[in-house]
């Protein structure tokens, strides 16, 4: 697990090895390994309480795991010592992170601060732009409608061109356009974003990703990597994922 | 990995400026605290002159100790609502994702409640010296205002984000202060009376000491362990 | 000590070493030693008042160490030291400040008295503690509550040094300290033993009690993991 490990096969972003962790007494991720490499677009399904968005807290770096090892860039990525690691990760959750009493212009700024980018004011105008809210820019997030706060919770996920995108149900509150500007993103061939999105869409998850994964209390019941079948076409995909997913009572 | 630009995220300083900028905006565009406060305090003082009857001889001995109370409580509104707002809003999850330093945040938050007690004591501290008639414009005050409005700041503020997720936050966080602030409480007061007095320096001067030496102590101690009580 | 038949343990054995030096103890302090010059038989009271003040502070001292500890390694088994040594750090400090009470109204003619540092800075140390264990009652028990009670206890044992040296620069200013503490003649030998077996017996009871407490509070948090599992079930 150490840093020098991860690092020394280039192409790998996330290592969890033996990953565990559980609030309280109650178990949420249990032993799980999992690598991501560069440029890798995962879909991760399950019911809720499955251990998706703990995944997706711990690869970000918001939770500290209570066993085992989790490098993201080769770093450990909670705490003042993943600050270099967390530089690199845009996340979208269930919440929109937010401050409702600033305008999405000032609260991208503000982000796009946090993570060093170059001209925050400019990139905020321009993804604002590309999002299509512009005549709402400087009108405080608190008036804005759900779907646009989801608009300007994306926005806040790409400032900075994160190297990788964690999405936790994206799909909430958007409209038609900004899944495809969202869909655009994810796919650019050119910046090679590595991608891991969470999703109860089978249909949105099997046609932006190229890898499944399925949780089930805590565990990885499927990988389609690991299977060995990473280029099998999109109906085949989602009729396992379908089926694994509704097995719930076995 | 081709990215369109090179971020270089900031520095501890850098951060802690941007973090305290947004404080600031945040409260100047709701103005839930700073005002609040005053009004509390400015009520805190007339409820004191009714029980204290705050005239005469034991002015001088007993104003010290009212305005410092009033300080305090009206502290506990600021303070109460410092981290209990980003965690309602989930806006604190925002920041611990991104590439800051959870010590950068602390100090960022203690810069932002001294800021609202300079604000408050602004207010209050002129309205005292009308109602009272007390000769308050010292200069050794100032400099006792700022060292306890920080010993006040950066025991309340890792309280209050220790008692941001807890049940019953609204009593803990008084119950966890009070008795921390036990040696701010004592050199504040003093070192105010000597100021009324126009005390000599060198009696003034212990005072401070013990205030400079706690904020010290508290602000090294808590920016070290701040990220304890904000992990998950 | 076997009432139940379960074997014979190092804690049974310290309990009982703690029953006998109690004894002893009480026999030398009541029995053997003088009646002090100025304060006459209330002085006795001491015996009992600076064991457990001493061992107070000793308890406050483990819950700031095994604070200390939890942060660093994040093992159960530091944080149920803390909280129990916090609980015994209250009771003998409880015990501490009911004796001085009780002394201080035949020798100070009052129950209270602002002016001694010692005391003073003994309430508000037990104050702390007691908001620490308040916190501890109100949070859910987990790891997030052991990490934000952990922080209280170290930023409540740093404060302690700073209050003490407060309030007694507060009491030299604004009162001056009576000469009646200082008076007290050197301890001598008749006075010295009884008082080092009250501490011996003191210490034993602290290891007795903190051992009994760590093994209930085991019990307590396996008995939730159960339910809790029950419960998933």
């Amino acid at each position: 697990m150490s840093a020098e490990r991860a690092g020394s096969s280039a192409q790998a972003i996330v290592r969890c090895a033996g990953l565990e962790k559980s609030y309280g007494q109650r178990p949420a991720i249990r032993n799980l390994d999992l690598t991501i490499n560069v440029g890798e677009r995962i879909a991760l399904f399950g019911d809720n309480g499955a251990g998706k968005s703990t995944l997706l807290q711990l690869i970000s770096g918001l939770l500290r795991p209570s066993g085992g090892g989790i490098r993201v860039f080769g770093r450990q990525p909670w705490g003042g010592e993943g600050a270099r690691a967390r530089a690199q990760i845009g996340t979208l959750s269930h919440q929109s992170h937010l401050y409702e009493e600033l305008s999405a212009r000032e609260n991208l700024a503000l982000y796009g601060r946090l993570y060093g980018v170059p001209d925050p004011q400019a990139r905020a105008d321009a993804l604002i732009a590309e999002f299509g809210l512009t005549g709402r820019r400087v009108d405080p997030v608190r008036t804005l409608s759900r779907g646009m706060t989801q608009r300007v919770a994306l926005m806040r996920a790409l400032i900075h061109h994160p190297a990788l995108l964690l999405l936790d149900e994206p799909e909430t509150g958007l409209d038609a356009t900004s899944r495809q500007i969202l869909a655009n993103h994810i796919t650019e061939q050119e910046t090679r974003v590595t991608v891991v999105l969470a999703t109860h869409n089978v249909e949105m998850g099997v046609s932006l990703t190229t890898r499944d994964i399925v949780l089930r209390d805590g565990e990885i019941i499927h990988d389609s990597v690991s299977l060995g079948e990473q280029r099998t076409d999109a109906n085949r995909r989602r009729d396992e994922v379908t089926r694994l997913v509704a097995s719930r009572a076995s | 990995m081709s990215r369109p630009q090179q971020a270089s995220p900031p520095g501890y300083l850098g951060q802690i400026r941007i973090l305290l900028a947004k404080e600031l905006t945040v409260e100047f565009r709701s103005r839930e605290t700073a005002i609040p406060m005053a009004v509390f305090a400015a009520a805190a003082l007339i409820a004191f002159q009714f029980s204290f009857d705050l005239r005469g001889g034991t002015l001088n001995l007993v104003a010290p100790g009212v305005l410092w109370v009033a300080i305090i409580f009206a502290s506990l509104l600021a303070l109460g609502r410092s981290f209990s707002r980003e965690v309602e809003r989930g806006s604190l999850d925002g920041l611990l994702a991104s590439p800051i330093d959870p010590g950068a945040l602390y100090l960022a938050k203690v810069s932002a409640n001294v800021i609202l007690l300079v604000v408050l004591e602004a207010v209050i501290i002129p309205l005292a010296a009308i109602l009272f008639n007390l000769q308050l414009f010292q200069p050794t005050l100032l400099l006792t205002l700022l060292l306890g409005n920080i010993g006040i700041a950066s025991v309340g503020t890792i309280l209050s984000a220790i008692s941001a997720r807890a049940r019953a936050r609204e009593a803990l966080l008084p119950i966890m202060l009070l008795p921390l602030l036990v040696p701010v409480i004592i050199a504040v007061v003093r070192a105010t009376a000597l100021a009324i007095d126009n005390g000599p320096w060198g009696d003034i001067q212990p005072w401070l000491a013990i205030l400079a030496a706690y904020d010290l102590v508290f602000l090294f101690v808590s920016s070290l362990l701040f990220y304890v009580t904000v992990e998950k | 000590m076997s009432l139940t038949g379960r074997r014979f343990t190092v804690t049974d054995a310290i309990g009982i070493a703690a029953f006998l030096a109690m004894l002893i103890a009480l026999y030398l302090a009541i029995v053997e030693s003088p009646i002090e010059r100025v304060q006459g038989i209330h002085q006795k009271i001491f015996y009992i008042h600076v064991p457990t003040a001493l061992v107070g502070y000793i308890a406050f001292g483990v819950v700031a160490f095994a604070s200390i500890m939890y942060v660093w390694k994040r093992t159960d088994r530091w944080d149920r030291v803390a909280v129990a040594s916090a609980e015994l750090g209250v009771l003998f400090t409880t015990l501490m400040l009911a004796t001085g009470s009780i002394w201080g109204r035949p020798v100070w003619g009052a129950w209270w008295d602002w002016t001694d540092a010692r005391l003073v800075t003994s309430l508000v140390m037990w104050l702390v503690y007691v908001a620490y264990l308040m916190f501890r009652s109100l949070g859910e028990s987990g790891p997030g509550t052991y990490r934000s009670a952990a922080v209280i206890g170290i930023l409540g044992f740093v404060s302690v040094p700073l209050s003490y040296f407060s309030i007694w620069l507060w009491t030299n200013i604004l009162h001056p300290v009576p000469t009646l503490q200082s008076s007290t003649d050197r301890p001598e030998g008749s006075i010295l033993v009884p008082f080092l077996f009250g501490m011996l017996a003191f210490t034993l009871l602290y290891v007795y009690l903190m051992s009994f407490r760590m093994r209930v509070e085991e019990s307590q948090r396996e008995l939730n993991e159960l339910r809790a599992a029950q419960e998933a079930s």
